[in-house]
């Protein structure tokens, strides 16, 4: 059984991560993904650490590009142009992530080939949106976490500056799943009334939807960091005070640190264990597998009282002492038995070779013509109707550039005369 | 105009985070997502800065995750109770679910169940680990998942001698909740052509491998040196004892490409802190001359790898630091901004519901919430030319719309007078906060 979006075909005007993540989900899940790339490729190819093969084959591309096939185009040269809206034709989806200016100089904006395919449906993917003071401006993940304030939210502090998510760039890898969701929800309207659209998405608005929890703001009741942002911050800035003071002031707003024992990281006498109770029941369950009695589950008990804070502060270091005494694996099985959400810290090359990961189909293993044998993340979701499949690894440069054209009906002759012209590669 | 989802009803079985999320991106897109809740709620309504009296079980982080939805009060414990949710699944189009994988068939709500009723119906449901292996039955959340599969480790932060947690968002509850509303879309749109339903499973684990698919994708013929530490040498180290400490000054020692470093990161100015973002060859150059950095490395054939490479990067590095420090960070926005080098000041979360450039977007959405008064949050996450999103209402009470919904989908007022009584269903905890 074929994926959901079989028969779709998408053309990938990208770079970088979030556009490349948004095309790779559409083709895990089923759709004919074609990157068109300008003759000295996605810059993702040479720039991105790791080179794989070969100079235009970077482990970061790889990552990001598994699924699709690559098509070598000058948009600069007509011959260039014609390709691409010939392909424009017989296509469903086009996705952008280029400067708001870029797409038109490029004959590639949604006036233009939506005029060529007026169902096509064109999601674009940009840095802080098409209006206000910043629509012009590039951006990019490290950008966005500073400039929204995901940064600061993290609380760390390394040689005076803070310090971003670094592990995974989290603005670019939301905008890629904003995008498969937005163009999927774009053709199933399309199928039910024959229309396309232009959608747009941006890193700014999926940066700060990540932090819906933090972002959001009652006036009736502010946060501690809300309080501060309005009567301190302000004061502050017009004294000139810097940065770390600044920092060191906004950390110290804290909310009631009430349950925060209950999740979080333990050191146990070999390794680390991390606990993550979110719900009463939860808590004491984990009270009661450690022997601990926490007072405030008594009926009655004032949690707002200056005696229940006391507890909680007293209560993580009882934990900390506790957790000590066994090792990893015999909490593991305390907590497992118990019913306590728990797992211990690893490192995410361990997961390549991970049971509970291979029994899920979560890694996958595709075959790169350049730099061989890649092991990556599989599908999201399993899907009973129409399974997720991924059968292809990521295109090396310029590598379906003959198969493309052949398909959209060029002959040899066309195609090396196009080659000739250096219109494709 | 309407959002693409228009006319299409979502029964939501969901609590804490991660399906509360994707019930809130599916009600954006124009569906009418209706939650159903135990007798005692969403146990996140009663998560830390609780709003208005206790009985009302509102707080700042539920009506975060649940706006624009409808809330009906329901104990699936009583038989009545499940036929209510079995009528109300026979007149819907989609079911997500984020329970414990042996929770839905006890309390009727499986797909086996529900796709009896509904036969198109389209089923979502979150587990923790995947419905397979060997730890499929454990439960799992956000911080779990961070620790399971590495992104805590690599994040590499250390308080107190344990990692330390992201939580500037829990990222893998929140790509969760985005993969629901991915799956969820697409198979409609298969139901559209095909006339199937379909159940589908995700999870946090294949959520949390998917956001680090840079460092997790492994390529053996040129592994990553982490790759080759955890591959290599982390099975005899750990057969040693090592503490956890030591096992990751190990992991983190290794220096990932020194060329990037002041391309991309943050600096401190005279006044305050900048961030640049140059991923590209090109940016990377334009911010060495607008600085005046004059940085070698940008010359044809040169070797960033090398000795001389690596020892110039760390000499560019101290370089703009120094330059950095002379300015005040409006003094380098400005030039940076001129020179098409992305850039910005760094900001508090906070300062974002005022933020100009996420206003002039949409981005920040404004509500009146029966109790918490006056809201403000994050706006859908993308704009549609022809059916368009839309963020028009903040999160329900509990049990807000049980006589509301009862009522469309067939129930006489007497019968949900006589369902009230038994317990079944049930209203706002106070019918006084009930207006609105």
């Amino acid at each position: 059984m074929p994926g959901p979006l079989e028969g779709v075909r998408v053309l990938e005007f990208t770079e970088i991560i979030a556009g490349p993540v948004g095309g790779m989900f559409l083709a895990d899940f089923g759709a004919d993904v074609i990157k068109i790339e300008p003759p000295w490729g996605d810059p993702w190819r040479s720039t991105s650490p790791g080179q794989a093969g070969g100079p235009n084959e970077s482990r970061g591309f790889i990552a990001v590009n598994r699924g699709k096939r690559s098509i070598r185009v000058d948009l600069t040269k007509p011959g260039g142009k014609s390709v691409v809206h010939k392909l424009v034709e017989s296509a469903d989806v086009i996705v952008l992530n280029h400067r708001p200016d870029v797409p038109a100089k490029l004959g590639i904006d949604y006036e233009t080939l939506s005029a060529i395919n007026p169902k096509i449906i064109y999601c674009e993917v940009t840095a802080y949106g098409r209006m206000g003071p910043n629509k012009e401006l590039p951006g990019y993940d490290v950008i966005v976490q500073a400039m929204t304030g995901m940064m600061t939210s993290e609380g760390h502090e390394v040689d005076g500056l803070p310090r971003s998510v670094a592990v995974s760039p989290v603005s670019d890898m939301a905008a890629g799943y904003a995008i498969m969701m937005s163009v999927s929800a774009a053709l199933y309207y399309r199928e039910r009334t024959g229309k396309g659209q232009k959608i747009e998405n941006s890193l700014l608005q999926n940066s700060l939807r990540m932090q819906q929890s933090s972002l959001t703001q009652l006036d009736d009741y502010p946060t501690p960091r809300q309080v501060w942002r309005d009567e301190d911050l302000p004061v502050l800035k017009e004294a000139g005070v810097g940065f770390s003071d600044i920092y060191a002031a906004y950390r110290d707003q804290r909310n009631n640190p009430e349950f925060a024992a209950y999740y979080q990281p333990y050191e146990t006498s070999d390794w680390v264990i991390s606990i993550g109770c979110l719900s009463n029941p939860l808590r004491q369950k984990m009270a009661n597998a450690l022997g601990v009695h926490d007072i405030r589950f008594e009926p009655g008990y004032d949690r707002e009282s200056p005696e229940s804070i006391k507890f909680a502060e007293n209560l993580i270091l009882t934990y900390r002492k506790v957790f000590s005494e066994k090792t990893t694996d015999e909490w593991m099985d305390i907590l497992n038995a118990a019913g306590v959400p728990c797992g211990p810290v690893r490192f995410v090359e361990d997961m390549i070779y991970d049971e509970q990961a291979l029994a899920n189909g979560m890694i996958v293993e595709t075959t790169h013509a350049v730099a061989g044998n890649t092991r990556g993340p599989g599908p999201l979701s399993n899907m009973s109707e129409s399974p997720l499949e991924i059968t292809r690894g990521a295109p090396a440069f310029g590598e379906h550039t003959d198969e493309i054209l052949q398909e959209a009906g060029y002959s040899a002759g066309d195609i090396d005369a196009l080659k000739g012209n250096g219109d494709v590669f | 105009m309407a959002g693409p989802l228009d006319g299409i009803k979502v029964v939501e079985f969901s609590e804490i985070i991660a399906g509360p999320v994707s019930g809130v991106l599916l009600s954006d897109l124009g569906a009418d997502v209706i939650k159903v809740e135990p007798p005692w709620g969403d146990p996140w309504r009663g998560s830390p800065t609780r709003v208005g009296p206790v009985e009302a079980k509102e707080s700042r982080g539920f009506i975060a995750v649940n706006r624009g939805k409808r809330s009906i009060r329901l104990d699936l414990t009583k038989p009545e109770g499940v036929k209510v949710v079995h009528r109300l699944v026979s007149q819907a189009d989609v079911v997500i679910m984020n329970h414990r994988p042996d929770v839905p068939a006890k309390l009727g709500i499986d797909y086996d169940t529900l796709s009896a009723v509904k036969p198109d119906l389209v089923f979502c449901e979150i587990t923790a680990f995947g419905r397979s292996g060997p730890e499929s039955a454990k439960p799992g959340y956000d911080i779990i998942m961070q620790a399971r599969t590495g992104l805590m480790a690599t994040n590499g932060m250390i308080d107190e001698g344990v990692p330390r947690v992201i939580r500037g968002t829990p990222p893998i509850d929140f790509a969760a909740g985005y993969a629901v509303c991915q799956g969820v879309l697409a198979a409609l749109f298969h139901r559209e052509r095909t006339g199937r339903g379909q159940k589908i499973e995700t999870s946090l684990l294949s959520n949390a491998l998917y956001i680090q698919t840079l460092p997790l994708t492994y390529v053996p013929s040129s592994p990553s040196a982490q790759s080759r530490m955890v591959i290599e040498d982390l099975p005899a180290v750990r057969e040693a004892g090592l503490p956890y400490l030591d096992v990751n000054a190990l992991y983190q020692q290794d220096d990932r490409s020194p060329a990037y470093r002041p391309y991309y990161r943050t600096f401190q100015t005279k006044d305050w802190i900048i961030a640049v973002g140059c991923l590209s060859e090109p940016l990377r150059k334009k911010m060495s001359d607008a600085m005046g950095l004059a940085d070698p490395r940008f010359e044809p054939g040169y070797d960033q790898q090398s000795e001389e490479g690596l020892e110039s990067a760390r000499q560019i590095v101290l370089k703009a630091e120094g330059m950095f420090l002379e300015q005040p960070a409006s003094y380098w926005v400005e030039l940076l901004e001129a020179a098409g080098v992305p850039v910005t000041p760094l900001k508090f979360v906070e300062e974002m519901v005022f933020d100009e450039q996420a206003i002039a977007n949409g981005m920040i959405v404004e509500h009146e919430h029966p109790i918490a008064g006056t809201v403000r949050t994050a706006g859908p996450i993308f704009k549609m030319s022809d059916s368009p999103t839309a963020a028009d209402t903040s999160s329900p009470m509990l049990g807000e719309h049980t006589s509301d919904v009862l009522s469309e989908i067939g129930y006489s007022s007497s019968e949900i007078e006589t369902l009230i009584e038994s317990g079944a269903v049930s209203g706002v905890v106070n019918p006084d906060l009930s207006d609105r």
